[in-house]
């Protein structure tokens, strides 16, 4: 089923149980509480005359984890969610970064993977910190809609770290995916 | 009233008050629109076919103000920024701040507490958090998380701060809360 403009109703002209059926039941059947399921979730425009249910999803990691890599990489516990999605999400991701050695960098971005992909894109928005000393750290939050890689129906968004020399320490690691 | 799955009418059937009641007037009341009060609000689901009206809350404290606690506490000064909302399970936590410490290589955290139907206290694992900066250097820290266990009904949300040593100065201070 989906929505129906509703009918303009004329005196005296009968109102069918076909009408009631379109025009109210269907169209009722469009509607928020009627597509609602989950506490929490957000609803939606999925496209003209359409709504949707969307489930916000978070990933943690509290573990500190070392990288040496200069290419992203998911070091040892990936921090990954998975969503029902239309044709973008917003995105957050927090993480604590430093550095072993002076002067380098250490980078959190994002990858996203569309179901069916065989070549998730690595997103060139990310989150850094240059160490001016290996006692140096950085804990903070970036924010961006979706990127390249992208597309309504099943995507997993994953966080990926790199470092520009030395070995980079990065924990607190929380991703937070709206869906829209 | 709650929500009742639309009825399905047949031909010469007839449409009576009581199921114009139930399946139109009572379901419509269920709508987005029959719940909305305030302007900027939003809607989220609040389990299976009922949804409910959401308003975002954001509270700034300029004051430059300081604390040498090393266990989150109110600065010397203005407490928090506060906000108070009505959420479900989950809300969306931003908070953010201009910081800096009296000596070099020294830790500051901003982060929250949450009080009235939750009571948890601020984590380090969700902090806005600088390590290692020269002493006097102002840095911009910021953070984000979904919370997801919170208890449903009234919840304050107030900003706290510690330090590794010396004296943190904390200022330009935000805390914005999208309850869900």
């Amino acid at each position: 089923m989906a929505w129906t403009a509703p009918m303009t109703a004329v005196a005296n002209t009968a109102f069918t149980a076909a009408q009631f059926n379109t025009y109210v039941r269907d169209n009722l059947l469009e509607t928020a509480p009627a597509k609602a399921t989950t506490a929490g979730s957000l609803i939606v425009s999925a496209g003209a005359n359409q709504i949707a249910e969307r489930i916000p999803a978070r990933a943690t990691d509290y573990t500190a984890r070392t990288t040496a890599s200069t290419s992203y990489t998911s070091l040892a516990s990936p921090v990954s969610v998975t969503v029902s999605s239309g044709v973008q999400a917003i995105v957050f991701f927090t993480a604590r970064i430093s550095n072993n050695t002076a002067g380098q960098t250490g980078y959190v971005a994002l990858e996203f993977e569309y179901e069916g992909s065989t070549s998730p894109a690595a997103d060139v928005s990310s989150l850094q910190f240059t160490s001016a000393s290996s006692n140096q750290a950085f804990q903070g939050s970036y924010a961006t809609l979706s990127g390249i890689g992208y597309s309504a129906g099943i995507n997993t968004i994953t966080m990926k770290q790199r470092v520009s020399g030395g070995t980079g320490t990065f924990d607190n690691r929380i991703l937070t995916v709206i869906p829209l | 009233m709650a929500w009742t799955a639309p009825m399905t009418f047949v031909a010469n059937q007839v449409l009576t008050a009581a199921q114009l009641n139930t399946h139109l007037r009572d379901n419509l009341n269920e709508c987005p629109t029959a719940k909305a009060t305030t302007s900027g609000s939003y809607f989220v689901g609040n389990g299976p076919n009922s949804v409910v009206e959401r308003s975002p809350e954001t509270a700034r404290v300029s004051a430059y103000q300081t604390t040498t606690s090393a266990s989150y506490d109110n600065l010397v000064g203005t407490v928090g920024p506060t906000v108070t909302v009505t959420t479900g399970t989950k809300a969306l936590i931003f908070i953010g701040c201009l910081t800096s410490n009296s000596l070099s290589d020294r830790m500051n955290a901003m982060s929250w507490r949450v009080s009235g139907a939750t009571t948890r206290a601020s984590l380090d694992a969700t902090a806005a958090r600088i390590d290692g900066i020269t002493a006097g250097n102002l840095v911009t820290a910021t953070s984000t998380d979904l919370m997801t266990d919170l208890t449903p009904g009234s919840n304050t949300f107030t900003a706290e701060y510690k330090v590794g040593s010396g004296t943190g100065t904390f200022g330009d201070r935000f805390i914005a809360v999208l309850p869900l």
